[in-house]
């Protein structure tokens, strides 16, 4: 097991993706400094008695000021409303279907470790990958905000609870990620997994606000920290986690019998 | 024919692979023994390749199985695939890292100490001069090298290899296959390999598959199909008919062919050549050229298998280098 776990992240070296997935993390929260401004001005005409929906989201959800407090909600609702299910559904179906791709699952199965244990290393490999992205994404939300709001008002406590938070929104994403690995390796390629991915995102969103939310496993993220158009946090109730618990079971199941089963070069 | 007592390491027995309609292997019984070179030899589409990846599991048989060192294979047959090397298409090297970490990587899935056994590889697979290339900078057949390399690092007792050449310039070619000599001979390695070029096959097999749509037409070893193939003197003449009337009235002479209407191909009596010339001579056919021959192995492959479309063994004139004219 901890051949194949060494050699996945090894397989990692120089590889184009690790950059691009940075990349999209520091861009997206880089954004940051274009829309704190706007979210300022709605949040202040709201305080000089003129309604509009932002504001009204956001006085909903308590935050009635860009503070170092509210500035680093943004994170987990990043997570849960932007880049969370499309950019972990694309690593995932990176780690899985460049082997077929690049016909390096043949040689993967040839070897005298069992195919299984290459399953589990993959997934460890997205979830170390996972939270490393969740931890860049707090790390640049605290350049932003320090850019845009100075270091007056920082606190750790602020920057813990980010983490907690992201965190607590790639959860859910990560226990629905053996789907798109199962899809991942049903065909070569990327488009299915993506347009699969695609389909969960916009129903994850169309769910915002909605009871429903916490009980599929695209939209809990939604569900237990908001999203930037609609910050309402709740907690998940523990049948939500069993839910997508359930999922990833099954999910894994699927991936490690279609491994095992497979017509790897057929 | 005496009975050869090697242990047989690799075993089929009724393999059987269908995809759908397609029978793409069909009933295929084999014997491959220690330290034994066998090849594979068939068309595009044959069954080969399909056939390495039954041996490998890589696919689920239809039916039948694949014993390899005692082992049955199928997914996860950890033991077994200790002791086996394989190379299958182009080699499946992770183009992003270079050779020494494609083979640093593949040292230490198998679990093996730094070291030697790297560099006994690149030595034994000439890749000194690319180690520190990334590999998919590298040409298709320095990627077949860098494969070759890691299917001998766990020092193999059993090395199977899908179209080894595939790709390589001829030096490449002439290196695999001084390789492959060597590691039969000198360790008692035994190859099981597919090829569709008749001239590697002739030049390293001691035992030769032929296999055609799926099915396995024949197991020879290489020996036995050069005694099998048959010397014969070929006369090239102006009319086949008179010439095959004169051989037969005037030598006694039966035991002959015509050939498309141009040549007449005489299977013994060569010690009489002189006689049969006079003979055609005096019956007023005249003689363009008369020379031996020797039925070679392409001529017994497309013997069975016909040719076709796809018949790229019998028609690339490349690989037209089995015939011994005399």
């Amino acid at each position: 097991m901890m051949r194949a776990l060494a050699a996945e992240f090894s397989k990692l070296k120089r590889s184009r993706m690790v950059l691009w997935t940075v990349l999209v993390i520091l861009g997206y929260t880089s954004i940051g400094l274009a829309v704190f401004p706007v979210i300022k001005d709605s949040i202040g005409s709201m305080a000089g008695g003129a309604s509009s929906p932002v504001g009204d989201a956001f006085a909903a959800a308590g935050m009635t000021e860009i503070s170092w407090e509210t500035a680093m909600r943004f994170i987990a609702m990043g997570v849960s409303g932007a880049w969370g299910i499309m950019l972990l559904s694309l690593i995932t179906a990176y780690v899985f279907g460049r082997e077929l791709r690049e016909g390096t699952d043949i040689a993967s199965a040839t070897l005298p470790i069992s195919r299984g244990s290459f399953v589990v290393a993959k997934m460890v490999v997205i979830a170390v990958w996972s939270v490393g992205l969740g931890l860049l994404a707090v790390a640049a939300q605290v350049g932003v905000d320090a850019i845009y709001l100075g270091l007056e008002g920082f606190a750790w406590k602020y920057v813990l609870q980010a983490v907690a938070d992201s965190l607590l929104a790639l959860a859910p994403i990560y226990l629905t990620l053996p789907v798109v690995a199962w899809l991942s390796l049903s065909r070569k390629g990327y488009l299915r997994p993506m347009l699969f991915a695609l389909v969960m995102f916009t129903i994850s969103t169309s769910l915002v606000g909605l009871d429903a939310a916490a009980y599929f496993p695209w939209s809990m993220p939604v569900a237990a920290v908001g999203v930037t158009w609609m910050p309402l946090a709740s907690e998940l109730p523990p049948v939500s986690w069993l839910i997508a618990t359930a999922l990833f079971a099954i999910g894994l199941i699927a991936v490690l019998r279609k491994v095992n089963r497979a017509e790897i070069a057929a | 024919m005496p009975t050869d007592t090697r242990e047989v390491v690799i075993r089929t027995e009724g393999l059987t692979k269908h995809f759908g309609d397609v029978h793409a292997v069909e009933d295929l019984n084999l014997t491959v023994r220690r330290g034994e070179v066998y090849a594979f030899l068939g068309r595009n589409g044959a069954g080969k390749s399909t056939t390495i990846r039954l041996m490998l599991a890589l696919i689920k048989p239809t039916a039948g199985s694949v014993e390899i060192l005692g082992h049955r294979m199928v997914p996860n047959a950890i033991r077994a695939l200790e002791r086996i090397g394989s190379m299958v298409e182009a080699a499946g090297s992770y183009g992003n890292l270079t050779v020494r970490e494609n083979l640093e990587l593949q040292r230490k899935l198998l679990g093996l100490r730094r070291g030697s056994w790297v560099d006994e590889a690149v030595e034994l697979c000439g890749l000194e001069e690319y180690l520190d290339r990334r590999v998919d900078t590298l040409s298709l057949g320095n990627k077949q090298r860098v494969g070759f390399g890691r299917a001998l690092l766990n020092k193999p007792e059993v090395l199977i290899l899908d179209e080894p050449t595939n790709g390589l310039d001829p030096v490449g070619i002439a290196d695999v296959r001084a390789l492959i000599k060597r590691l039969a001979a000198e360790r008692n390695v035994t190859v099981f390999l597919s090829s569709h070029i008749l001239s590697e096959v002739q030049q390293m097999a001691d035992t030769i598959g032929i296999i055609h749509n799926g099915r396995l037409l024949e197991e020879i070893g290489y020996e036995e199909l050069r005694r099998r193939n048959r010397e014969y003197l070929e006369l090239r003449v102006s009319d086949t008919k008179r010439a095959a009337w004169a051989l037969e009235e005037k030598c006694g002479v039966r035991d002959f062919v015509v050939i498309e209407g141009s040549a007449v191909r005489v299977y013994s009596g060569f010690d009489r050549a002189e006689e049969y010339t006079r003979s055609l001579v005096e019956a007023g056919v005249g003689i363009i050229s008369a020379h031996m021959s020797e039925e070679n192995l392409e001529d017994h492959f497309v013997k069975l298998t016909g040719r076709g479309s796809g018949d790229e063994a019998a028609e690339t004139p490349a690989e037209k280098t089995g015939g011994s004219q005399r």
